[in-house]
C-alpha cells in the first residue's frame, strides 16, 4: 500500500500524502462485528492491509457447518466461541498482539466501549443486528464532537449475490431509512394451511404454527435444537401425507423456519474484501470512499449496481423532521398515541 | 485463484491503482493460455441450469388435452359460492379466455391494448365473485393471456450453426459442447414438430401456488407435471435417435445422455444459453511485444507520437466498440504489462539506477495508443497533455466530451504509475472470490457466468464489463 500513501491520487485532490499515513492505518482502532463467514474473511484482510488494533464481537460458538467457510477455525475449535478463536488464530500468525476478542452480545456493550473506535465494520447475518447498529451509533453522535461520528461499513451475502455499504451515522441513509428494501420472512394465511394446504411450505408452517403450540404449550421451538426441527419435520411429513403433498425435506424445514440462505465462502471474499477495501481508502483518505452502497451480483452473470442511497427526511432514527399537532390541554394519553399512531 | 491473475509472464499484478483491479476472464480459458496451448477448452460455456426466475409457462392461451379437459370439467354454474371460491384461477382464466376471444372471434390476443381489454371484460364480469381466486385471475390476465411465442434467445439457439451441424458435421462441434448441443437439437426437433411440440417448447412443468383447495391444486399439479415429463419422453426419443444418427455416420465421441439430463434440459429450456467469450490475441503481451518497434519506443515521447509517428507503427491493435473508463484502465493495465516486458519494471516503480522516470508517462500512454486504436484516436489531437484545450473549436461540445474523456484516461494513467505495480491485498481477495466463484458456477454447470471480460473499479466500487472489440492484425 505504500505507494499509495506517498503520491497524491489523482481522484481526490484533496489527499495529502505523507509517511505518517502507515502509522494511521496501524494505530485505528477498528472494531468488527460478527467473526463468522464475513467476519473471518474480513479480520484476515484488515490485518493483511496494515491495521493492528481490532476488536471483534461474536456471541457464536463454532459449530461443524461453519468450517467449509469460516476458515480461521479447525475442527478442534468446535464448541469455542469463534471471536476468541479468531483473535488466537490471527495472533499466532502475527509479532504481536493485533486483535482483541470480545465474546458477548453486540447489545452488551454500552456506548463507553463503542465510542473507542475511529470505525465499525459489519458482518452481521441478521437485519435486527443491523438496526440495532445503526441506531446505537446514531445516538453516540454529538455534534459537538467530530470524532464521534464513527462511520459504519456494512456487508452481507446471500448465496451468489452481497453488498456493502458505507454508513455516515446522521449523515448518509441508515438501515432504517432503507428497510424497504428488505423483504421479511414470508408469511402463509393460517386458513392456507390449516384449511387447504398446497405446497410443502404450507406443512411446515402448519407443524410449527398450530401443531407445536397444542403439544408444548409452554415452550417455544429453537431452530438451533436438532430435536425441535426433527419433531417439525416428522409432524409436517405425517401431515402432507395425508394430503398427498411431497417435497418436504429437513432442509426445506430449516429452510422455512431459519429463513436460510446458503451461504458461499467465494462470495464472502468478494464482499469481505470491498469492505475492507473501502476501510483502507476511509482511514488513509487515499482514494474517494463508495457513495454509498454497492450490490454485487454473481448468480446471473457477474455485475453490480453502485448507487447512493438517499436517507428519508422522515426516517424515525436518523431523521430530524418534526410535526406539529395541537390538542386539548386536557387530553388524554390513550387518545394522544390514537392520533399519533393515525399520522 | 491463480487463474485470474497468472498468466504470461507469471506475475500479473492485478491489483493496482488504490483500487482498481485487472479483468477477469474465463478463467478455464485463461489457463489454456497459460500452457500455451490452443485447446477448445470453454471457448463454449453452455448454461443449462441458470436459476434465474421461470418465466411462468401455464399455456392458458392454448391448453393442451388435458388441461383442456380438466378445465371444462368445471361447470361453474353448478357450482356453489363457496366451491367456487376453491377452482384454481388458471381454471378460470382459461375458461374466460376462451368465452372472450369467441365473442371478439379472435384467434389469440395479439397486442398491449386487447389483452387490456380482456382485463377489462373479467372485471366488468356480472359473474365475477369478490374472492381471492377471482383476483389472481384479474391480476395475470395480462401474462396470461398472451399469444405464445418462443423467445429470441432460444430461436438463436436453433439457428445456430453447432445446431444444424451437430448432425451433419459433429465432428465440427467442440466434443464439451456436444451434449449441449444434442440436447438443443433434440428440443428444437420436438418444439418444430407439428404433433409434439406444436411450435412450443417442451413444458417445465412448474405451477405457481394459488387460492384453490388441496385436491384441485393437487391435480391440477399433476397435470402440468404430467404433460412435462411425457414432453421430455419425446424430447428422449429425439436424443436416442440423434445420438445413433452420430454414432451410424461418424466416428467422433458421443457424450452419454440420460432421461434425468433431458429432463433438466427441458425444464429450463425456456433459459438455456450459450456464454462465448472472445479469445484476443492481444492478450498475449509476448505477441503483442514481437511487433513493437522496441528500437526506439523509449525515445519515443508523448509530442512525437501525438505528432502522428504512433499511426505509423505497425503491429497487432484493438478497438472497442466503447470506449469508456473501463476500457481505457483495461488497455492501460495491458500497456502497463508490456512495459514490464520492456523493462522488466513496472511504469512508476524505481529502476535500480535511477530514479522514477517522469517519462514512464509518456511511454506508457505511447503503448496505449499503439495497442489501442480508441486510445490513438482520443489522444490524437492532443500536443501535450497540459494544452490539449483550445476552447475555440467550431464544435465546442464534442470537444469538451474528448477533452473529459482525455482527462479519465491520463487519471487512470496516472494511478497506474502511483500503484508502481504494487498488489493490494484486498483486490486481490476480491478478485479471488470473484474468480472462484465463476469456477464453482462453471464446475457445476449451474447458475450463469460472466459473457464479458470483468474489471473492478476500486475507486468507485463498480464491477464494469469491457465493451466488444476487434482486432487489426496489421503486419
Amino acid at each position: 500500500m505504500e505507494p499509495f500513501y506517498l503520491s497524491p491520487s489523482p481522484f481526490d485532490p484533496e489527499f495529502v500524502p505523507g509517511e505518517s499515513i502507515a502509522d494511521t492505518i496501524s494505530q485505528a482502532k477498528v472494531l468488527v462485528l460478527g467473526a463468522g463467514g464475513l467476519g473471518c474473511e474480513i479480520l484476515k484482510d484488515l490485518v493483511m492491509s496494515g491495521f493492528e488494533d481490532i476488536h471483534v464481537i461474536d456471541m457464536d460458538t463454532i459449530d461443524l457447518s461453519n468450517l467449509n467457510r469460516q476458515f480461521l477455525f479447525r475442527e478442534k475449535d468446535i464448541g469455542q466461541p469463534k471471536a476468541i478463536v479468531a483473535s488466537k488464530a490471527i495472533n499466532s500468525r502475527m509479532e504481536k498482539e493485533v486483535v482483541t476478542p470480545h465474546f458477548c452480545k453486540i447489545q452488551d456493550k454500552d456506548s463507553e466501549f463503542y465510542k473507542q473506535f475511529l470505525i465499525v465494520i459489519c458482518g452481521l447475518d441478521s437485519i435486527e443486528a443491523r438496526r440495532w447498529v445503526s441506531t446505537t451509533f446514531i445516538n453516540l453522535v454529538d455534534d459537538n464532537d467530530p470524532f464521534s461520528l464513527i462511520p459504519i461499513i456494512d456487508g452481507g451475502t446471500e448465496g451468489f449475490k452481497g453488498q456493502s455499504r458505507v454508513i455516515y451515522p446522521t449523515i448518509s441513509a441508515c438501515h432504517e431509512c432503507s428497510s424497504e428494501m428488505s423483504s421479511g420472512k414470508k408469511t402463509y394465511p393460517i386458513c392456507t394451511i390449516t384449511n387447504t394446504p398446497r405446497l410443502p411450505e404450507h406443512c411446515i408452517e402448519y407443524a410449527s404454527v398450530v401443531l407445536w403450540p397444542k403439544f408444548f404449550p409452554d415452550k417455544s421451538f429453537d431452530t438451533d435444537n436438532m430435536d425441535d426441527m426433527h419433531w417439525i419435520e416428522s409432524k409436517s411429513l405425517e401431515y402432507a401425507s395425508k394430503y398427498g403433498i411431497s417435497g418436504i425435506s429437513f432442509s426445506l424445514v430449516l429452510g422455512v423456519l431459519k429463513n436460510i440462505i446458503p451461504a458461499i465462502a467465494s462470495t464472502n471474499a468478494v464482499i469481505a474484501a470491498s469492505c475492507v477495501n473501502e476501510a483502507v481508502k476511509l482511514v488513509s483518505g487515499c482514494n474517494p470512499v463508495l457513495n454509498n452502497y454497492m450490490l454485487y451480483v454473481g448468480d446471473i452473470g457477474l455485475y453490480s449496481h453502485t448507487f447512493e442511497l438517499e436517507n428519508k427526511p422522515n426516517c424515525f432514527v436518523c431523521g430530524n423532521k418534526s410535526a406539529t399537532i395541537s390538542v386539548e390541554k386536557t387530553i388524554l394519553l390513550a387518545d394522544l398515541i390514537d392520533i399519533l399512531s393515525n399520522k | 485463484m491463480e487463474f485470474g491473475c497468472t498468466r504470461g509472464s507469471g506475475k500479473f499484478h492485478n491489483s493496482f491503482a488504490g483500487c482498481w483491479s485487472s479483468f477477469l476472464r474465463n478463467h478455464k480459458k485463461s489457463s489454456a493460455n497459460r500452457k500455451g496451448s490452443k485447446a477448445l477448452l470453454a471457448t463454449e460455456n453452455p448454461i443449462t441450469q441458470s436459476h434465474e426466475d421461470q418465466i411462468e409457462d401455464l399455456r392458458t392461451d392454448s391448453p393442451f388435452g388435458a388441461l383442456l379437459d380438466y378445465s371444462n370439467s368445471f361447470d361453474l354454474s353448478s357450482l356453489g359460492a363457496t366451491e367456487k371460491a376453491h377452482v384454481p384461477f388458471v381454471v378460470l382464466l382459461i375458461k374466460k379466455l376462451e368465452e372472450f376471444k369467441k365473442m371478439y372471434n379472435k384467434e389469440s390476443l395479439n397486442n398491449f391494448n386487447e389483452k387490456k381489454e380482456f382485463k377489462q371484460f373479467l372485471e366488468s364480469d356480472p359473474e365475477r365473485l369478490d374472492e381471492e381466486n377471482y383476483n389472481e385471475m384479474i391480476a395475470h390476465a395480462i401474462r396470461f393471456s398472451s399469444k405464445y411465442t418462443l423467445p429470441l434467445s432460444i430461436k438463436a439457439l436453433f439457428g445456430d450453426q453447432n445446431c444444424i451441424n451437430i448432425v451433419s458435421k459433429p465432428e465440427m462441434v467442440p466434443q464439451k459442447a456436444r451434449k449441449f448441443w444434442i440436447l438443443v437439437r433434440a428440443i428444437k426437433e420436438f418444439t418444430d414438430s407439428d404433433n409434439e411440440g406444436c411450435h412450443k417448447l417442451p413444458l417445465n412443468g412448474a405451477v405457481p401456488d394459488m387460492k384453490a383447495d388441496t385436491r384441485n391444486f393437487l391435480q391440477l399439479q399433476k397435470i402440468y407435471k404430467d404433460k412435462a415429463i411425457s414432453d421430455a419422453q419425446l424430447v428422449f426419443n429425439h436424443v436416442n435417435h440423434i445420438v445413433s444418427l452420430i454414432k451410424s455416420t461418424s466416428k467422433v465421441q458421443v457424450p452419454e445422455i440420460s432421461f434425468d439430463d433431458t429432463m433438466i434440459y427441458c425444464k429450463n429450456a425456456n433459459l438455456l444459453k450459450m456464454i462465448r467469450m472472445p479469445e484476443p490475441s492481444f492478450l498475449n503481451t509476448q505477441s503483442i511485444l514481437n511487433t513493437m518497434p522496441q528500437q526506439n519506443l523509449q525515445e519515443m515521447s508523448l509530442s512525437n507520437m501525438c505528432m502522428g509517428s504512433c499511426t505509423s507503427v505497425q503491429g497487432a491493435s484493438f478497438e472497442f466498440e466503447t470506449f469508456e473508463k473501463q476500457e481505457m484502465i483495461f488497455t492501460a493495465l495491458q500497456a502497463s504489462l508490456v512495459f514490464w516486458k520492456i523493462y522488466n519494471r513496472y511504469p512508476g516503480e524505481k529502476d535500480s539506477n535511477k530514479s522514477i522516470s517522469i517519462s514512464d508517462k509518456n511511454i506508457l500512454i505511447s503503448i496505449c495508443c499503439i495497442i489501442c486504436l480508441n486510445c490513438q484516436k482520443l489522444m490524437s489531437g492532443s500536443n501535450n497533455l497540459e494544452a490539449f484545450s483550445d476552447g475555440n473549436d467550431i464544435d465546442g461540445e464534442n470537444n469538451n466530451s474528448v477533452e473529459a474523456d482525455r482527462l479519465v484516461f491520463i487519471n487512470c494513467i496516472d494511478e497506474i504509475i502511483r500503484a508502481q505495480g504494487s498488489e493490494i491485498h484486498t483486490l486481490s481477495a476480491l478478485m479471488g472470490g470473484v474468480v472462484s466463484q465463476e469456477a464453482v458456477k462453471l464446475i457445476t454447470g449451474h447458475f450463469v457466468t460472466a459473457s464479458k471480460p470483468i474489471l473492478f473499479d476500486g475507486i468507485e466500487s463498480k464491477f464494469l464489463q469491457i465493451s466488444r472489440f476487434t482486432e487489426s492484425d496489421s503486419v
